[in-house]
């Protein structure tokens, strides 16, 4: 017995595989172990189907010519007794499979082609249920079996079982990774797909940001342009005269004036571009919040009935902590608060005042601006960040107020938001992240 | 008798360029020219004053409130027998798309050419 303890011991030891796909060479080594060990003619393992009508070979070892076959099927309707008495029996012993009730089905079909006289079956057990069964053929009748290799039969048996449970678990492990890949994989193009696709929109954007500023610019231009221009040609016919009376003398007079102004709101336009990118390089020095927004106060020279109301959340000692760098939020606010005191200056309101509410949070801080001015209709709300757009006549705005504002806060990392009602007012919400500590 | 001519564009430096160049057509034919920054100023002048006949309308297109071409469809419709010319800054091919299938409209591109602009005004107070 000590013999087959060792001997099922190094099986254990042999078996041992990671891979599903291994399973048929292990069964194998199985088969020719077991057959060599019984002093079989033939070694087979049986499994069932999924729907439990048929058992199929999956490795059969023939001793006389050292070799291993597979693929036979035997079915459940055509040999009932066999089947009945894997279900119900720990062994099949057979010392006459011709005659044996549980064997003597296979007599014709099976045992005299092949020449078989005796069988030992050992039906594999799995969680509670027969899977398949270990099988021993022999040309010569034998008359009994030893305990030790009956032992060492059931051991066997047993050890199919886990083996092919863990063919089991690692098929399943194989079709999880698989699933797993294939998911992988199309997260990957989904992803690569889609980051394309965002690709495509942010240059679609850029591309009809770029259109819009050169239109708006074009436009902006062409204007006064043509104003210079046609004045330009009224002086020159008027020079082309060999005497100039009074009326050609205001005449060259106004178109001077208006060669002036043209080229003063062409200049503006060019200005405010420059200025806006010189802001932007300018980080070297660091201004606090609230220094940005008393000088911005200070320097659009509000008219007098418009109060500004500070309400901040952490007193002024803390807010002196957060800075930004460079003038970008004090330009940006110039802007919006140039834009309240418009709103509230259509309005005639009595009670004017931009209330201006800081809310920081940790290295976080929310400037919110509120005016009670005239408010904005939803259409303007939707086209205020359009270069060139503006509600106010021509001359007095030229509309890339509040795209500046929206370029200057994007290049401090912020976000900026707006909200309106026609007739009730406006909030602009500045949201600035990881700001720097003054010292 | 005066003829009177409606010049609409947002742009204020225009409508002193107008008057300094049209001086004297003015004198000669005794127009009186109406200056409007916007389309809903002019057509708000026509629905005010049914009597006053303007012959000719000449309009910016792009002006904030009431554009030229809503000014002009009005006219088309309720005053058929005014004339209306479009002075604008667009490419031909850009004032071709807006102003569509509008039937005699004339168009005067910016920079204004004032020599046939002034011809043109010679011919409507001629006929």
């Amino acid at each position: 017995m000590q013999a087959v303890n060792e001997y099922l011991l190094n099986l254990y030891k042999s078996l041992d595989f990671k891979n599903e796909k291994d399973l048929s060479e292990k069964l194998n080594m199985l088969t020719k172990s077991v057959c060599n060990f019984g002093d079989a003619d033939r070694a087979s393992i049986w499994l069932y189907n999924d729907k439990k009508s048929c058992i199929i070979c999956n490795s059969l070892y023939l001793a006389k010519e050292d070799r291993h076959e597979n693929g036979l099927e035997l079915c459940k309707q055509d040999f009932p007794t066999y089947f009945k008495a894997l279900e119900e029996s720990r062994i099949i012993e057979a010392t006459d499979a011709h005659t044996h009730q549980a064997t003597s089905c296979f007599s014709e079909s099976y045992l005299k082609p092949l020449g078989i006289k005796s069988m030992y079956d050992t039906p594999i057990w799995d969680a509670g249920e027969v899977t398949g069964v270990l099988c021993l053929e022999y040309f010569q009748p034998k008359t009994f079996w030893k305990d030790e290799e009956k032992y060492f039969l059931t051991g066997i048996a047993d050890l199919a079982a886990k083996i092919l449970d863990k063919a089991k678990v690692l098929k399943l492990l194989n079709q999880l990774q698989t699933f797993n890949d294939e998911l992988q994989t199309e997260l990957d193009e989904r992803t690569e797909a889609l980051k394309e696709a965002q690709q495509f929109i942010i240059e679609q954007d850029r591309a009809k940001a770029l259109g819009t500023l050169t239109v708006g610019i074009s436009h902006e231009l062409k204007n006064p342009t043509h104003l210079i221009l046609n004045a330009n040609q009224i002086i020159v016919e008027h020079l082309a005269q060999s005497t100039q009376t009074e009326d050609s003398l205001n005449d060259m007079r106004g178109c001077a004036e208006i060669i002036e102004d043209s080229t003063q709101r062409i200049y503006k336009v060019l200005q405010n571009m420059g200025a806006n990118d010189d802001i932007k390089k300018d980080l070297n020095k660091k201004f606090s919040i609230k220094e940005s927004i008393d000088s911005a106060i200070h320097l659009i020279h509000a008219p007098e009935n418009i109060k500004f109301k500070i309400n901040d959340h952490i007193g002024d000692e803390q807010l002196q902590l957060f800075c930004v760098r460079g003038e970008g939020l004090k330009q940006a606010l110039m802007n919006i608060f140039n834009n309240s005191c418009t709103a509230l200056h259509s309005k005639q309101n009595t009670n004017a005042e931009i209330i201006i509410s800081l809310i920081p949070y940790k290295e976080f801080c929310s400037i919110e601006i509120s005016d009670n001015g005239v408010g904005m209709e939803e259409m303007t709300l939707k086209k205020i960040y359009d270069p060139f757009f503006t509600t106010q006549n021509v001359g007095e705005g030229i509309g890339l107020g509040m795209y500046i504002v929206k370029d200057l806060i994007n290049s401090l990392g912020g976000k900026i938001d707006i909200t309106s009602q026609v007739d009730v007012g406006t909030t602009v919400k500045i949201a600035l992240p990881k700001l720097e500590k003054l010292s | 008798m005066t003829t009177h001519i409606a010049f609409v564009d947002d742009e204020i430096m225009i409508h002193k360029l107008v008057d300094i160049r049209l001086r004297d057509i003015i004198k000669e034919y005794d127009i009186t020219v109406h200056h409007f920054l916007d389309g809903k100023e002019c057509y708000n002048y026509f629905l005010d004053n049914e009597l006053e006949k303007i012959t000719a309308v000449f309009s910016d297109i792009s002006m904030p409130e009431m554009d030229g071409i809503e000014l002009v469809s009005f006219l088309r419709k309720e005053h058929p027998n005014t004339l209306c010319y479009f002075i604008s800054a667009l490419a031909e091919s850009e004032y071709k798309n807006i102003i569509g299938n509008m039937q005699d409209v004339g168009v005067f591109a910016k920079p204004i050419d004032f020599n046939a602009f002034v011809e043109e005004l010679h011919n409507i107070c001629k006929n």
